[in-house]
């Protein structure tokens, strides 16, 4: 299994983590996530998913004047996006609980 | 002192043009296209400001990522509303020309003929647009795309043209006197009525240049030749001078 595959829908959560921090614009968004080390995901796969989740509306976005170039669109969690983020935050321990167990356990096993 | 405005490589243009016209081919809302094309100019300016590639932020496959972003965003429907007003576009030029020359008159094949021509056109330009816009062709094909898709209208009217002469269908409209008259008001309504709904002047200069000319010579007392050549030469210079005009517009718009 490729790595992007594997990180379709943690992405989301990754997402909704980093935009709970505050207010933030795609590009600022981005380059977090790639300081936090997702380095091998294209930047722009984030805006396929920005526009999904505030279909859903789990973010809201404000436009606000940059100094240069156009105008800058800047996302924040609504409720429903904060009680997701709860949401992913259980499904991840647990799933990351598991993994780790399994891994553990045939690491011992040998 | 105002910030300058970093200008994209062309590169990144070229990608951002075209996925505005990939979107728009894809009839998704206007104003949602708006947001994400200019959220990823701002994107693309921030990441060559820092040295990086338009592959490093779209993937390796510009086609695929255009999807991706195509969707998620919602169908607009207005859309759909479109096709009728082209044909009734075409039909008040159609209308306005045949009036003019002495007489409306429409068979079977013209009535059925000509709308369905218009939106095969249109249905067929946008599937082109949508492929042009995600498909990297080398300058000649694109030469050669274009000279088809823009002789293609020309094509198909011809085809109906000689199809109309050479398959007799029976004549279901034909207009007398005052009915050529009731068919050129109409017509005009009818450009009229879109450049009020597009709020656009396209509809009311282009068949103004058109049929205008044409319209005051007729009226003068010149030989049937003189005619003809006033009125291609007028129409002529109409085309070159709106043509010079739209150029220096476009031209001082994209320099703002």
């Amino acid at each position: 299994m490729s790595n992007t595959q594997m990180l379709k829908g943690i992405l989301d959560g990754c997402l909704l983590a980093i935009i709970n921090e505050g207010e933030v614009y795609g590009y600022e968004l981005a380059e977090k996530l790639e300081s936090y080390g997702f380095q091998q995901t294209s930047e722009g796969t984030i805006y396929p998913l920005l526009i999904r989740m505030q279909k859903e509306e789990l973010v809201t976005t404000t436009l606000k004047k940059s100094t240069a170039g156009p105008r800058r669109k800047y996302y924040s969690l609504t409720p429903k996006g904060e009680e997701e983020l709860q949401a992913f935050i259980e499904r991840w321990n647990q799933l990351s609980r598991s993994v780790d167990h399994i891994l553990q356990k045939r690491g011992s096993g040998k | 002192m105002s910030a300058l405005k970093h200008t994209l490589t062309a590169e990144s243009q070229d990608f951002l043009d075209n996925l505005r016209l990939y979107l728009f081919s894809s009839g998704k809302k206007d104003e949602e296209v708006k947001e994400i094309v200019e959220e990823l100019e701002d994107h693309l300016i921030e990441a060559e400001k820092r040295g990086k590639s338009v592959s490093h932020i779209i993937g390796h496959s510009p086609k695929a990522y255009m999807e991706q972003l195509s969707n998620e965003m919602s169908f607009d429907f207005k859309w759909i509303s479109y096709l009728p007003i082209i044909v009734l576009g075409v039909f008040a030029y159609i209308l306005l020309g045949d009036s003019m020359r002495g007489g409306v008159q429409f068979t079977l094949l013209q009535v059925v003929g000509y709308p369905a021509v218009c939106i095969i056109l249109v249905l067929f330009y946008l599937k082109m647009f949508k492929f042009l816009a995600s498909t990297k062709l080398s300058k000649t094909k694109t030469m050669i795309t274009t000279f088809i898709l823009g002789s293609l209208p020309i094509l198909f009217f011809l085809a109906l043209l000689f199809a109309n002469d050479a398959y007799k269908t029976p004549v279901v409209i034909k207009l007398g006197a005052t009915g050529n008259i009731i068919a050129a008001l109409v017509a005009i309504a009818i450009f009229l009525g879109i450049a009020l709904w597009s709020k656009t002047w396209f509809t009311i200069v282009i068949p103004t240049m058109l049929f205008l000319p044409e319209f005051l010579i007729s009226l003068t007392s010149f030989e049937k030749e003189t005619k003809a050549i006033l009125t291609i030469s007028v129409l002529f210079v109409t085309l070159i001078i709106y043509n010079v005009y739209t150029f220096k517009k476009a031209k001082k718009e994209s320099r703002i």
